[in-house]
């Protein structure tokens, strides 16, 4: 009975046959563990529509409630906290996975020929993928998210002539307000998820299409004119099904990911809510979510006279270099061959963890936290000294400047200052400040200056 | 769109104190989004100048730290003096400031857009 449904079903639909066929379809032989990250994001993208859609019954996209509302999933919704949690780190897994995919990828030249739209469509999902990560941290409307849209059309505004435009397309308006969250909720659950669903069918289209490209090997270079002989070729000689010779590995990887994320749900739960979404607090601290730490690294190292260019020119010529990665569609495939491949993926996977360690300490910040100097550091009954380790504090000097483990880092540390500078080339420093440090000559008498300097001969 | 933000004699002459004002066309559902800030001196008995809280680098809220007498962005450090003028760090110009008035012993300050580079 069950039988003769199934067999009306794929009678009138062709479905059943048509899954059997795309999962037996023969794939060439050892393909091995570096081919499970495309379906290991896919299978992400999938746990975020789930976590998305079940968030989205209790999120209210209203400037003014979403925060509440966030609130309400995270500290009493049934699962909420759980639920914030998954789609959380299966962003993270997403962007992960994505971009060790597109190395992968690079690395083994699966772009060459006739796999050159699957690059493309791949390397648009890239792009939409960072796209959903962005839109989604602002949908966690705290005080962060808030300063992040402003920071974010601060960037776009940097481009010229149509800067202004797309920096107000970006705010909903003017300023932060009614409209600014329901623009980005709009895009990070229906615009941008449309598009990946269209082209990851696409990208799975092509996948069938073309078949999965074989272990690349040294001095078989890909041949648009004897390229699909060989192929097929290959897959009648050694050719295994799909399933199972070669996704059991997708199976195990995929959810091995799945539990982790689950598992960093449940112990380590999704980031805290900061301060409300009100523009008018000034005591912010905005950071972007990890995937975007390195890139608000950048943003403090690079030259300033350079920045513009950077943050204008950076994404537009890393979206042109992905687009014209499948022009050079023929030749050798294996990483041994093509020695600046794989330079270029170790570049960018090694500025991008450097990056990454530099704006997680953010030394350029200054430290506002940084206490009064104990007594233990000032080490003076002098009462110039004292005085001028009160002004060390209170004129701002150690949020920049360290004594002893107190104070911030963007500036030298001033443990040992007396031994590098002379009393007078303090003074000159302090009065004329320089290009990274206020000229105090506007802020401190010259009385208060000759205490700071007292204070800093004696830290010996 | 002008804001009364405070009456003249809350404010001492010479301080730079941070004051909270509605947007120029707050949604009903903007919520707490809907205010702004601004930071507000009071330069003698009948002047102010009120100056943008947005770092001119990227955005950021600048604080304004009293004793040192600067203004100083969170995110990567830029530096300016009291007038808004930029002392240290990356940022390119100047603080924007916004136009400020007393009416009927009122200071009020003209809405804006957030200033874009």
């Amino acid at each position: 009975m069950i039988k003769e449904f199934f067999a009306w079903i794929d009678d009138r639909s062709g479905l059943i046959t048509a899954t059997h066929r795309a999962l037996e379809h023969p794939v060439p032989p050892r393909t091995g563990w570096w081919y499970v990250f495309g379906s290991a994001t896919l299978l992400a993208f999938i746990l975020q529509v789930a976590t998305g859609i079940a968030l989205s019954t209790a999120y209210v996209p209203s400037s003014g409630q979403a925060y509440d509302s966030l609130k309400f999933i995270s500290e009493q919704a049934l699962l909420g906290r759980f639920l914030r949690g998954m789609h959380y780190f299966g962003a993270s897994a997403m962007v992960l996975l994505i971009g060790i995919h597109v190395s992968r990828t690079y690395l083994m030249a699966a772009y060459k020929f006739p796999r050159e739209l699957n690059w493309l469509t791949g390397a648009v999902l890239l792009l939409l993928t960072l796209a959903l990560a962005f839109t989604g941290q602002l949908l966690r409307w705290d005080q962060t998210a808030v300063w992040s849209v402003i920071v974010g059309a601060a960037q776009a505004g940097r481009m010229p002539v149509v800067g202004d435009q797309i920096a107000r397309f970006i705010l909903a308006g003017d300023t932060v307000g009614g409209a600014t969250l329901s623009r980005f909720f709009a895009f990070h659950v229906f615009f941008i998820p449309a598009l990946v669903f269209l082209l990851i069918g696409l990208h799975l289209m092509l996948v069938l299409r073309h078949g999965i490209s074989e272990r690349p090997k040294p001095g078989e270079p890909v041949d648009p004119a004897t390229y699909r002989r060989r192929y097929d070729e290959l897959l009648r000689r050694e050719g295994v099904p799909f399933w199972p010779d070669a996704a059991w590995r997708d199976v195990v990887f995929g959810a091995a990911m799945v539990s982790t994320v689950a598992l960093l749900a449940i112990i380590v739960g999704p980031p805290e809510l900061g301060p409300p979404p009100d523009p008018s607090i000034l005591e912010a601290y905005p950071r972007p979510d990890w995937y975007f730490l390195w890139y608000f690294a950048v943003l403090a190292m690079v030259p300033h006279h350079l920045e513009t260019i950077i943050i204008v020119a950076g994404p537009l010529v890393f979206g042109a270099l992905l687009l014209l990665v499948p022009m050079f569609n023929k030749g050798e495939r294996s990483v041994r061959r093509r020695p600046m491949a794989a330079l270029l993926v170790l570049f960018i996977w090694t500025m991008i963890v450097v990056f990454w360690v530099a704006g997680e300490g953010a030394t350029w910040s200054p430290d506002f936290t940084a206490p009064p100097l104990p007594a233990q550091v000032v080490r003076s009954s002098d009462p110039t000294v004292v005085e001028g380790a009160k002004l060390f504090h209170g004129k701002g000097c150690e949020f920049c400047h360290a004594i002893e483990g107190y104070g911030g880092k963007r500036g030298p540390d001033l443990s040992d200052v007396a031994a590098r500078m002379s009393p007078d080339q303090l003074t000159t420093r302090i009065t004329n400040g320089s290009p990274d440090m206020p000229a105090y000559v506007r802020v401190l008498t010259p009385e208060e200056t000759r205490a700071l300097v007292a204070f800093l001969i004696a830290r010996r | 769109m002008w804001r009364p933000v405070g009456r003249v004699d809350e404010f001492k002459v010479g301080e730079t104190v941070s004051v909270r004002f509605e947007d120029a066309s707050p949604l009903p559902w903007a919520g707490v989004t809907a205010r702004t800030a601004a930071w507000l001196r009071r330069d003698d008995e009948s002047r102010f100048t009120a100056y943008s809280v947005h770092c001119t680098h990227l955005g950021c809220p600048v604080r304004w730290i009293s004793d040192a007498q600067l203004f100083l962005c969170p995110c990567h450090g830029g530096v300016y003096y009291a007038d808004g003028t930029v002392s240290a760090g990356p940022p390119p110009k100047p603080l924007p400031t916004y136009p400020v008035r007393v009416r009927g012993g009122q200071v009020e300050i003209q809405t804006s857009p957030i200033p874009i580079a």
